[in-house]
């Protein structure tokens, strides 16, 4: 049993309690604070708000009346505090508030923070300041506008006064395109901080975001949260619902960390993925839970023209006890990954519920620098996932995603548009309660997947789950309690791999070169 | 815009009872109805690749095939479309390619336009006079302009294209080049792919230097023209 503190600010702290729990600790344990009696928790990942800065604390954890742990800490310093209220922000959800909330963050100093206290907040899109904190209070609420007619666009692409280059702001599905910025939007900012118990709501639902989504009306759709080239930035704890589209989009910046997030949309919401890194290297996604209507995480890196351009991976990415609820995969790679993804672990997660685990998915014209390489699921739950694991070589995307280039199961010339899929490894990984197949891997006949290694993997079937086609690729067939179905593998590794209550055989494999089962 | 009208006219009475008249031609027909509404600027241009289909021509006219189509809804354009472009020559002018481009998106699932911008790169290496590379350079901003531009590699390979061809145009343009430079750069411009601040003058100086003309070229840059000095009334 171990436990750390594993953020500090100059308001706020976070814990992180390993005691085998996953998002949840194996049991409820107190927290006392200086000796006083703060919380209850059942979470791995407990965040500690209005702490005051500059102070020394004692944090202790106790198992009902037995102490476990002491740990001390400092805050750190802050400079002032903009109380937005102070700026005319009114937050009685009728008034407009968005000026107000801006100013303040204009104007607070370094190492300031901007407070938002409890309060129902109209705003359209707002845009970060560097070396800030942001506070969004317990009841506190940021509703974004209904009238995109209101919202400032971000262009796509705009030429350098000396025509030899471009400056890219606006990103829609891993192309330069103009888009709508989204309700806190940061362009090359550093050291900011957004935190607290409140909400950032973008009222989709209310909107008219959510239909015929494919098409621009326009710009295309924002998101809840836009960092375009940014630095050291910690979200800590707020509340995320009801996206236009994509929730959480960091893009081609570095240094990030996320810590007990949650993220909410309808299930039949289009297109509300909940953390989608793009281009981003060192990722810390800690203690979040996910509950939406597209992906729960999906790493990106681009279509083929950002990733040919700048060749910039998502990599060195961390994602550890957090709960991926109700999407169509728990952990998503792709489709837009032309800059490559690598290096990524996921570790202590729960995923309940979503169509699929682990999703990988690319498709020809990608490029020859979309490189899906070091994927790592760790001492991972699933509990009723249909697919827990899928890997798709052949995905329907884009305009031209059913023409017959993209959807051949003929061996296409290996070129500069053939992306490629190198090491995956599940470890210490229970599937309980499996639908459509355990796994279903389609690579492409001229580049198959490198390795898929399985190691202390269980997998257990539910006789009365829905068929569920497992990849969304031309002539691919729904599956009903299927075992692992592979295509177009290199190398396939099974070790202490066990699969009770499948249909027919445990392996279904096409074009698989070596297999090793041990049992 | 009397001026334009009169000189539409006098364009329509030079071409009217011609063979079959130059993609040009067509173009500027195309693109006076579009800006003037004239209804015999529709009636010509129809009346003359209604000549063309019938007389068994197949050699590939330009976008205006699409033009028709929207503007009169008539099954024999679509027709026409399936029948010259469900199979692709090897070689095609440039004048046919927007219409190739245009059939991909509409048609075809955009299962080829990797082939459009291809064949745009391969010109792209060729030879041209001045007054070729103006013809090639509108044919450019017309796929760009219907090329989706989520197919952003192929999207932005035309672009780049066309501001190379603006590029080599702008230094050696005289005569039927000024005015289709004039064109590509206000209209280049007006749809985002040039630097207005910087191209729109520039065409608007160098299309009111040109002289009064009913060749194609000059009536092209006019019906560009019309559009901008539209949006300056409005001011």
């Amino acid at each position: 049993m171990k436990a750390e503190l594993t953020f500090v600010s100059a308001r706020s702290a976070a814990l992180l309690i390993e005691d085998g729990g996953l998002y949840h600790t194996l049991k409820p344990y107190t927290l006392r604070l200086n000796g006083e009696d703060v919380c209850q928790t059942s979470r791995t990942v407990t965040s500690l708000y209005g702490l005051w800065p500059d102070t020394d604390y004692r944090l202790e954890l106790l198992d009902e009346a037995t102490l476990i742990t002491t740990l001390t800490f400092r805050t750190a310093q802050e400079s002032c505090t903009m109380n937005v209220r102070r700026f005319g922000a009114v937050g009685d959800g009728v008034h407009d508030d968005t000026a107000a909330i801006q100013a303040a963050i204009l104007c607070c100093p370094e190492k300031g923070r901007v407070l938002i206290p409890a309060g129902e907040y109209r705003i359209t899109p707002l845009f970060l300041k560097s070396h800030i904190s942001l506070e969004l209070q317990k009841g506190a609420a940021l509703r974004l506008d209904t009238d995109r007619s209101r919202f400032p666009i971000l262009p796509g692409m705009t030429q350098t006064t000396d025509e030899k280059d471009d400056y890219n702001l606006g990103s829609w599905e891993g192309n330069p395109l103009d888009c709508f910025a989204a309700a806190i939007t940061g362009v090359n900012v550093e050291d900011v901080l957004l935190f607290g118990q409140g909400l950032i709501d973008g009222q989709a639902d209310k909107a008219d975001w959510w239909q015929n989504p494919k098409l621009r009306r326009g710009a295309w759709r924002g998101r809840l949260l836009f960092l375009n080239h940014c630095k050291n930035i910690t979200v800590q704890g707020v509340v995320f619902a009801n996206s236009p589209s994509w929730n959480l989009h960091p893009y081609f910046s570095d240094n990030l960390t996320f810590l007990d997030i949650s993220v909410t949309a309808p299930a039949n919401s289009p297109n509300t993925d909940g953390f989608d890194p793009e281009s981003c290297q060192n990722v810390l996604l800690l203690g979040a839970h996910f509950s939406l209507g597209d992906d729960c995480i999906a790493l990106k890196a681009g279509k083929i023209y950002m990733g040919c351009k700048h060749k910039r991976p998502c990599k060195h990415v961390r994602i550890s006890h957090c709960l991926m609820e109700n999407g169509h995969g728990g952990m998503t790679v792709g489709s837009e990954m032309a800059g490559g993804v690598c290096d990524v672990e996921v570790s202590d997660c729960l995923m309940r519920n979503t169509d699929r685990g682990l999703r990988i998915k690319t498709r020809r014209g990608r490029g020859k620098d979309a490189i899906i390489d070091g994927i790592v699921f760790r001492n991972v739950c699933m509990e009723s996932v249909s697919a827990p694991f899928t890997v798709n070589c052949l995905y329907y995307c884009d305009p031209d995603g059913h023409t017959p280039w993209v959807q051949s199961r003929q061996p296409e010339p290996v070129d500069d548009t053939t992306p490629y899929v190198g090491s995956i490894t599940f470890q210490n990984v229970t599937a309980t309660g499996c639908g459509a197949c355990a796994g279903y891997l389609l690579g492409l006949p001229e580049q198959p997947v490198e390795r898929l290694t399985l190691e202390n993997v269980a997998f257990t079937f539910n006789p009365s789950a829905k068929p569920m086609t497992p990849v969304m690729a031309d002539g691919a067939e729904p599956c009903l309690n299927a075992g692992l179905v592979a295509s177009y593998v290199k190398e396939l590794v099974c070790r202490n791999v066990t699969m009770e209550g499948q249909q027919g055989d445990r392996l279904t494999l096409h074009q698989v070169g070596n297999v090793i089962w041990e049992e | 815009m009397d001026h334009l009208k009169q000189l539409t006219e006098r364009f329509l009475s030079l071409h009217r009872g011609g063979e079959r008249p130059e993609a040009g031609v067509l173009s500027a027909c195309c693109a006076l109805h579009a800006a003037t509404g004239h209804p015999d600027c529709l009636a010509f241009a129809a009346g003359a690749m209604d000549r063309a289909l019938s007389s068994g021509d197949t050699s590939l006219p330009g976008i205006q095939l699409v033009y028709l189509l929207d503007a009169t809804g008539r099954e024999a354009y679509a027709d026409a479309l399936h029948q010259l472009l469900e199979n692709p020559p090897a070689e095609m002018p440039p004048h046919a390619l927007p219409l190739y481009a245009a059939y991909e998106m509409r048609f075809h699932n955009m299962a080829r336009i990797a082939d459009v911008s291809a064949r745009y790169a391969r010109l792209a290496s060729e030879e041209r006079t001045p007054v070729e590379t103006g013809w090639y350079a509108l044919s450019l901003l017309d796929s760009i302009a219907v090329v989706n531009e989520q197919l952003y590699e192929h999207y932005r390979l035309l672009v780049d294209l066309f501001r190379k061809a603006v590029a080599a145009l702008i230094p050696c343009h005289d005569g039927a080049a000024s005015a289709l430079l004039s064109c590509a750069l206000m209209k280049g411009a007006r749809m985002g792919v040039l630097n207005p601040e910087k191209y729109l003058s520039m065409g608007q100086k160098l299309f009111s230097a040109l002289p009064q003309s009913a060749d194609a070229a000059y009536l092209l840059a006019a019906a560009e023209n019309l559009y901008h000095a539209a949006k300056e009334e409005k001011r």
